[in-house]
């Protein structure tokens, strides 16, 4: 992806976020003045004018929230339903530790919805410290693990209301959602339906996207392809995230036909799982938020089908190679050769300018072969 | 001026201080806005930095440049304050009053005072994918350069410049119909 050349809108980020100069002469003046002075530090007016009454208010949410809750900890388990979330030295713990969240209530612009979710969101992803998956009827908390709060978080953002809206009815299950814990101490509860990997927002249905629920399936423990997807995938990603592969070796290229599966690249699969749409084992809707549109989860015949990616899990796909699920590390190594890049659980190999074959090892051997398209 | 010059100061003088701020100060306060997405946090922010330079300059050896010494101190000072209990505090406001559809006169005025509607999908981004960004993008950082500036993987900025992109590409393209130009 890096090598490709810059999208064109990047020149439009070398000028400045305003049109109007905000760092002023008379700033810098300020500061000179302060610099002679030994450079004791001021705060903005609003700052000033923000500390006293956030200090009175901290005084008033103490007494008014704090003293109880003081007085309730008695009662309550170590750690309460809150997951344990590393935060930094100079991060206070939050003031209000509310034990139910608040329903998540948004007022939709009226006419036509447009626009994504993000925007009438009252927190900001950045203030989120948790994420909690709630099954009221079994008042049980699953805590979403801290690396993964960003699948959800950030796929909220990008709901788009129009696109992503489902015209579909609630699966009727026992209510589950997700809850929201941010900074401020405030918690907010997303109404969230795994079996139709929907969320539930004032009276409106949104589809989530494929990385949610896979992750859910995952999170959940469930016997699923899609859990046990997840789970190496999850785990590659993190090998990535840590840089255990290094770069991509763009020295050398596969021919693209070595690198098919069943004799078919991404796109012929793309196209034959769409026509054999009525067969599959079954078939679960997101939202595409890089397609924004809505798309179908597929399983058919041990092939997934998830947003710009096909996987095979079955034994009988193999490249033109011979390499399939079961074949070991060595194996791989002799049939087809080295990986543009590699971390334990992931070999990817280079078609064209992109990596578009990809290996899953679990103990060794293939557990998953995975094309993919890049957008 | 030649970076270089200033890693041999032990103290900085008035008329250096002041080119010093006439040279980067404009990029300093840009980045602080861009993490916090707040005017008045940018201020401080800006002030802090160079105070902190201007008493410390002896800390600059010269290994990297004078500009991306002062885009890290302004980096990590803003993701401070983004972090402290102070913001926190102030979120209560938050609390006390809350948020409609309805933008407030000051979120308005924000808006329209931005200079080119990109910058508005770009402060939408998510902090770890918009700081990424904008220091490739804007300040011409390469991904090693990020990476130490940010104490990341180079693997974790190139996969994080990644994803920026696709949100922009998919987010800010299709809001202004500019598809393919």
């Amino acid at each position: 992806m890096l090598k490709e050349p810059n999208p064109h809108w990047y020149t439009r980020l070398k000028g400045s976020p305003h049109a109007r100069k905000t760092f002023t002469p008379d700033k810098i003046r300020q500061i000179e003045l302060l610099a002679a002075s030994g450079g004791k530090k001021t705060m903005s007016r609003k700052s000033l004018i923000i500390w006293p009454a956030a200090a009175l208010l901290s005084a008033a949410v103490f007494f008014i929230f704090i003293s109880p809750l003081l007085e309730q900890q008695g009662n309550q388990p170590p750690g309460g339903n809150r997951p344990a979330v590393n935060q930094p030295e100079d991060i206070e713990t939050p003031v209000i530790d509310q034990p139910a969240g608040s329903l998540l209530e948004i007022e939709f612009p009226e006419g036509e919805p447009e626009g994504t979710l993000g925007v009438l969101l009252p927190f900001k992803s950045e203030d989120v410290t948790g994420l909690e998956w709630i099954h009221s009827a079994e008042s049980v908390a699953t805590p979403i693990p801290e690396e993964r709060i960003y699948t959800v978080i950030n796929n909220l953002y990008w709901v788009d209301l129009n696109k992503a809206m489902a015209k579909i009815e609630s699966s009727g299950k026992p209510q589950t959602m997700f809850r929201i814990h941010t900074a401020e101490g405030k918690s907010w509860d997303v109404p969230y339906d795994i079996e139709t990997n929907t969320y539930a927002i004032s009276g409106q249905r949104f589809y989530a996207n494929d990385a949610v629920l896979m992750m859910m399936h995952n999170v959940l423990g469930l016997e699923s392809p899609l859990a046990a997807w997840d789970k190496v995938k999850e785990k590659a990603r993190l090998e990535q995230e840590s840089n255990e592969g290094g770069s991509v070796d763009e020295s050398f290229q596969y021919d693209s036909d070595r690198l098919t599966v069943g004799g078919k690249d991404y796109d012929r699969w793309s196209e034959d799982l769409a026509e054999s749409a009525d067969t599959t084992d079954w078939t679960i809707s997101y939202y595409d938020d890089l397609l924004a549109e809505v798309q179908q989860i597929r399983f058919v015949s041990g092939i997934l089908t998830l947003s710009l990616e096909v996987v095979f899990t079955s034994e009988t796909y193999r490249t033109p190679d011979g390499i399939g699920v079961g074949t070991t590390r060595e194996e791989v190594t002799e049939l087809l050769g080295p990986a543009n890049l590699a971390t334990e659980t992931r070999w990817s190999y280079k078609v064209g300018d992109f990596l578009k074959f990809h290996l899953y090892f679990v103990e060794d051997k293939v557990a998953y072969l995975s094309l993919t398209q890049p957008l | 001026m030649e970076h270089s010059y200033y890693s041999y100061l032990t103290e900085l003088d008035p008329e250096s201080f002041r080119n010093l701020m006439n040279e980067y100060g404009q990029d300093v306060w840009n980045l602080a806005f861009v993490l916090t997405r707040r005017h008045e946090l940018a201020d401080d922010i800006t002030q802090d930095v160079f105070l902190n330079v201007y008493q410390n300059i002896t800390s600059f050896r010269g290994q990297s440049s004078m500009k991306t010494w002062l885009l890290s101190i302004t980096r990590n000072r803003s993701i401070n304050v983004l972090r402290t209990a102070f913001m926190r505090k102030v979120t209560l406001m938050d609390i006390v009053a809350p948020k409609t559809s309805v933008p407030s006169a000051e979120h308005s005025a924000l808006e329209h005072t931005l200079s080119e509607e990109i910058w508005a999908a770009v402060l939408k981004l998510p902090l770890k994918l918009r700081e990424v960004l904008i220091l490739h993008a804007k300040y011409e950082l390469s991904t090693k350069e990020i990476s130490e500036l940010l104490k990341l993987p180079e693997g974790t900025v190139k996969s994080r410049l990644s994803r920026a992109r696709v949100k922009m590409n998919t987010g800010w393209k299709e809001a202004n119909h500019v598809e393919g130009t």
